[in-house]
């Protein structure tokens, strides 16, 4: 039932377990500011090494599985740790800690006496969950939680704003839950199972008799993970909730909880619903990819306000990781294998920058004392290396060469390009050269104009630290390209073909059935033909 | 025993709908509780209840299956009836406390500018609970016919002046 290695397997809970009892244990230490920090962080770290081995270890000896109170798989709940799994994993607790390292000097006594830290870790929870489990319905417990865990964040220190907006997030997210319940019954319904290595088997044998409902279920969940994602017409939420936000929370938010999304529609759309081919899904989300990309660098390109438009930045940047998933359903299994590489790499990338050039910009907000860019002014004289990071942060974020983003824009773009999809191709390079004129915006105003005081407003000198190790780690991505592509490459291998993730789970009887799948591809790549 | 439920289904979100529409925050709130029952029914529906089916486990013959209903389901409609209640009292808490601070229950008439700015938060004497409400002496709403102050207007005026 097990893999081979049965050794480890039990402790693939480890990565719930931490955070829900640090999350108890710092409740109860309410008032000990100090004592509160240093415990959060130690478990974040602790955790984040032993994701790192684990890591190594799935990449070394293969997918690792615990069938959770001993009922056999399609029934019992999975967790599952792949390549891809292992990678987000890693990426949320390593984040996780940073942030952490960062809240300490930017959370105020008066923000942590309502709980932030219990909260920070109860969200890390919820994230590794959604990352670790193999089963649909649980995968919706998980995002409650998570979801839970973010409104409390959100609402730290419960200003006006931050109440007003958190209601906004709430009202759009229990929208959200309730088509997650429903998409997951009528799945349930068609399919008769919600453990995802039985949906992938199943899935794949259903081709014909009733893709057609599977298929209206997988457009309701694509509904719930494009609305987590913000993808193109659910957008809307995302530059009004996010600038609520506590400093220094925001580069978890928004590094990591749009790519729990983004994370979901990876496991669902290319694992799991191959019923028709998949050419419906992958057409629907390259439709939607474009889109997503533009709205999002046009909207960030009108704003004033750091916060805003680096939010805006966040939807354009999902809009690459939505195309490299349409890309996923090609016929040709090595455009579909580079396409999910890229995405797993985007993905990765995006979480490191994206929270950067948040933690930077709530460093020089902590110095020009406004987050309104007219208002900012001389950041690069106040603070040399501040400015510095920005700059290499802001290149990677517009995949210039050196850094991570060229990397994973080069990967998809080239996955793309072998696809023949040269229309999204257009809009993502069009995307990158709109992205390094928002980024230009903000470096003349922010930090190249005359300083707009004489000193600092506030002390931001430890927050380098944090923001100096995400911006290394963006560089090593880069310049270490190609072991970081090899495994990626391995991620997607086990993610496209899902035979090993079934042979764990379910044990060695169930195999997918690969003949009927490229059939059917192949069928229903010839029908679409027609139909054009 | 498809039909009905289905129809009940649909009267349930077609009101949920309406309500969660209405410009009124306590609606909002039970809107979302009408669509989470609606969501359970469908899952009761998909379980296979009929008229004559037995409770999961305890039909009416224990030596077999037949009649039963799938298990599932309920262990599903469970987990999503903590959670929602969970979530549906947050969400009265938050709309109740919107209500508080601006004096409105009318999302429209709520303040759509940002007045939120950093300078805000790092000054000592703004940070902590910007918890001032807006409603009548002691916190209680205002009587019915006062209108409740209006919100402040958005200075578009400040976005396009030059630094």
């Amino acid at each position: 039932m097990v893999g081979p290695e049965e050794g480890t397997v039990n402790s693939l809970i480890l990565p719930l377990l931490v955070p829900f009892l640090t999350a108890l244990v710092l409740a109860l230490l309410s008032g000990r500011y100090r004592l509160e920090r240093v415990l959060a962080v130690a478990s974040s770290l602790g955790l984040t090494i032993w994701l790192v081995w684990l890591l190594l270890y799935v990449d070394a000896h293969g997918i690792q599985a615990v069938v959770i109170g001993g009922w056999t798989a399609p029934w019992g709940i999975a967790f599952v740790a792949d390549r891809l799994a292992c990678i987000m994993l890693v990426s949320s607790a390593g984040l996780g800690t940073i942030v952490q390292v960062y809240t300490c000097w930017t959370v105020t006594e008066a923000q942590q006496k309502y709980f932030f830290y219990p909260l920070m870790q109860i969200t890390l929870l919820g994230v590794n969950w959604a990352f670790i489990t193999g089963d649909l319905f649980n995968l919706f417990v998980a995002y409650e939680v998570m979801l839970l865990g973010s409104y409390g964040m959100m609402m730290v220190g419960a200003s006006r704003p931050q109440v007003r907006q958190t209601l906004k997030y709430v009202a759009i997210n229990s929208i959200g839950s309730t088509l997650f319940v429903v998409g997951c019954g009528v799945v349930y319904a068609t399919v008769g199972t919600l453990n995802m290595a039985d949906l992938a088997v199943r899935t794949a044998a259903l081709a014909g008799e009733r893709s057609g409902i599977v298929t209206a279920a997988s457009m309701l969940l694509l509904v719930v993970f494009g609305l987590k994602a913000a993808t193109f017409p659910l957008t809307y939420w995302l530059p009004d909730c996010y600038p609520v936000v506590p400093a220094g929370v925001i580069g978890y938010v928004a590094g990591l909880l749009t790519k729990v999304g983004v994370y979901s529609l990876l496991r669902t759309f290319v694992m799991l619903f191959r019923q028709d081919g998949s050419a419906f899904a992958s057409d629907a989300l390259l439709f939607l990819s474009g889109f997503t990309m533009l709205l999002g660098v046009l909207g960030a390109m009108c704003q004033w306000e750091t916060r805003r438009l680096l939010s805006w930045h966040i939807i354009s940047q999902v809009g690459y990781m939505i195309m490299g998933i349409g890309l996923a359903g090609s016929l040709d299994p090595r455009v579909a294998q580079l396409a999910v590489a890229g995405t797993i790499l985007h993905v990765v990338h995006n979480i490191i920058v994206k929270s950067c050039l948040f933690l930077v910009g709530g460093a020089g907000e902590r110095i020009t004392g406004s987050q309104q860019l007219k208002r900012m002014g001389g950041v690069l004289e106040l603070s040399p290396g501040l400015a510095g990071l920005f700059l290499v942060a802001a290149l990677s974020l517009a995949g210039m060469p050196p850094f991570s983003g060229f990397l994973s824009k080069f990967v998809l773009t080239l996955a793309a390009l072998s696809g023949g999809n040269y229309v999204v191709v257009t809009a993502a390079i069009l995307t990158g050269f709109l992205t390094l004129y928002s980024m230009t915006k903000i470096w003349l105003y922010a930090y190249w104009r005359a300083r707009c005081r004489q000193r600092p407003l506030a002390s931001f000198r430890p927050l380098l630290a944090p923001v100096a190790v995400l911006v290394l780690l963006s560089v090593l991505m880069g310049v270490c390209a190609q072991p970081v592509l090899g495994l990626a490459t391995r991620a997607a291998d086990s993610l496209t073909n899902p035979a090993e993730y079934i042979r764990v789970v379910l044990g060695p009887t169930k195999t997918l059935p690969t003949q009927a799948i490229r059939q059917t591809r192949v069928a229903v790549a010839q029908a679409w033909e027609a139909a054009r | 025993m498809e039909l009905p439920m289905a129809a009940a289904i649909a009267v349930l979100f077609g009101a949920g709908t309406y309500m969660i529409l209405r410009p009124n925050l306590i609606r909002l709130a039970m809107g979302f509780t009408l669509y989470s029952n609606a969501t359970n029914l469908l899952l009761i529906t998909i379980g296979g209840y009929t008229r004559t089916s037995g409770a999961p486990f305890v039909g009416k013959d224990p030596q077999s299956a037949v009649g039963l209903m799938d298990p599932l389901p309920p262990d599903i409609i469970l987990t999503a009836i903590v959670i929602s209640f969970a979530v549906g009292a947050l969400t009265l808490i938050i709309c109740y406390r919107v209500y508080l601070d601006h004096g409105t229950d009318d999302p429209e008439r709520l303040p759509t500018g940002d007045e939120h700015d950093t300078a805000d938060e790092l000054s000592p004497l703004k940070t902590g609970p910007a918890f001032a409400p807006v409603a009548g002496p002691g916190n209680h709403p205002p009587a019915r016919g006062v209108p409740s102050p209006a919100p402040t207007p958005r200075q578009w005026s400040d976005r396009r002046r030059e630094p």
